[in-house]
């Protein structure tokens, strides 16, 4: 619903102007929600919406059902995901906040960040399907694996051999 | 944008009212968004928002592109993470959601959460690193052992590809995702 755009006669011009600004603050979307340095704990009235922003961490607090709740925009979304085919050199078919990736050789693969993590200890997890073998996907034991900006993973039927599947995934999530 | 202290000289007490009320509302961050208890179906203004709670399900709704699109506070957010070292004593190296990582035996550990689940039908998945000893990729399973997962806490271990020998992975990731208490 907007306001609309009534001329109110015979009043005071300051009454005017007060109109015209919460017609343009409703009708544009100006309306600023609070921002506050820790979690709510007042009782509000249900469909409050408050930011709270507490050192590194972003959240939205809500008020439903006579309770404040949290989401953490720091810690509650994925960050990233990559799906990709580990065949014929690899190729990803489709991601976020992804910048690239590389077949390092057969079985093993780095995937850079377009956004890098606020640290090296972020969450992952991946999964491939068994195309020619029964393949698990791990995280590399090499120097500086994961880092902040990229992480790389191997691809291997259990025998020592690697192998590329024809498709697997990746999500991680963390601090950005 | 802030509503300007308008002074509106000779006018009504009650005209005063509804401007000190509305200046309060914007002013203050005391705009309250509609709660309604049925998906919206009603065609709204685009940048229309609404909160949706049945009792067990909290969404959060925007019309966008002439269509209501949701997202579900309780569904589809990851609820809990944690990376954590198990060689040695289990070191968490971060975490959200996460109150403990016990070990159990090697590459046996039961993460407790924070905050209970709903049920223990909820997401997870888990990725860990390989030792260094070889390129023998890790794999995680869940422990078979009465109730697990449980509401509270899911105990994991990690074994070898190569001969499924249990083994404490330097690094590991768990994530789950799914309504809580």
């Amino acid at each position: 619903m907007k306001i609309d755009d009534y001329d109110i006669k015979g009043v005071p011009a300051e009454i005017k102007r007060f109109a015209e600004d919460i017609t343009i603050l409703l009708n544009n979307g100006k309306y600023s929600h609070p921002v506050i340095p820790s979690n709510p704990s007042w009782n509000a009235n249900n469909g409050e919406l408050v930011l709270v922003r507490a050192g590194s961490s972003t959240r939205i607090g809500f008020f439903v059902s006579n309770t404040w709740n949290l989401v953490d925009f720091s810690s509650q979304v994925v960050r990233a995901w990559i799906t990709f085919s580990g065949t014929n050199g690899g190729a990803i078919l489709s991601s976020v906040n992804v910048s690239s990736f590389t077949r390092d050789r057969e079985g093993e693969f780095t995937i850079v960040w377009a956004n890098s993590f606020a640290t090296t200890n972020y969450a992952v997890s991946g999964i491939c399907n068994d195309s020619g073998g029964f393949i698990r996907v791990g995280i590399m034991n090499t120097a500086n694996n994961p880092t902040s900006q990229s992480l790389r993973i191997r691809c291997d039927k259990g025998t020592g051999q690697d192998a590329d599947p024809t498709i697997a995934s990746v999500i991680a999530t963390g601090v950005i | 944008m802030k509503l300007d202290e308008y002074e509106l000289k000779g006018v009504s007490q009650e005209l005063s009212d509804f401007r000190d009320d509305v200046t309060s509302v914007v002013n203050f961050g005391k705009y309250s968004h509609q709660v309604v208890s049925l998906a919206p179906t009603w065609k709204a203004e685009n940048g229309e928002t609404v909160f949706f709670f049945n009792g067990n399900e909290t969404r959060y709704y925007y019309y966008i592109n002439d269509k209501w699109n949701d997202l579900s506070f309780s569904t589809q957010l990851l609820t809990s993470w944690v990376v954590f070292s198990g060689t040695g004593t289990p070191i968490i190296l971060d975490s959200f959601g996460v109150k403990s990582v016990t070990v159990f035996g090697v590459g046996d550990y039961e993460i407790t959460w924070s905050t209970a689940f709903s049920n223990n039908l909820y997401g997870i998945s888990a990725t860990a690193m390989e030792r260094p000893s070889d390129r023998n990729p890790a794999f995680v399973r869940f422990v078979d052992t009465a109730n697990n997962p449980s509401r509270t806490a899911v105990r994991v271990q990690v074994r070898q590809h190569f001969a499924a020998a249990p083994s404490d992975p330097p690094y590991m990731c768990l994530i789950a995702s799914g309504p809580q208490s």
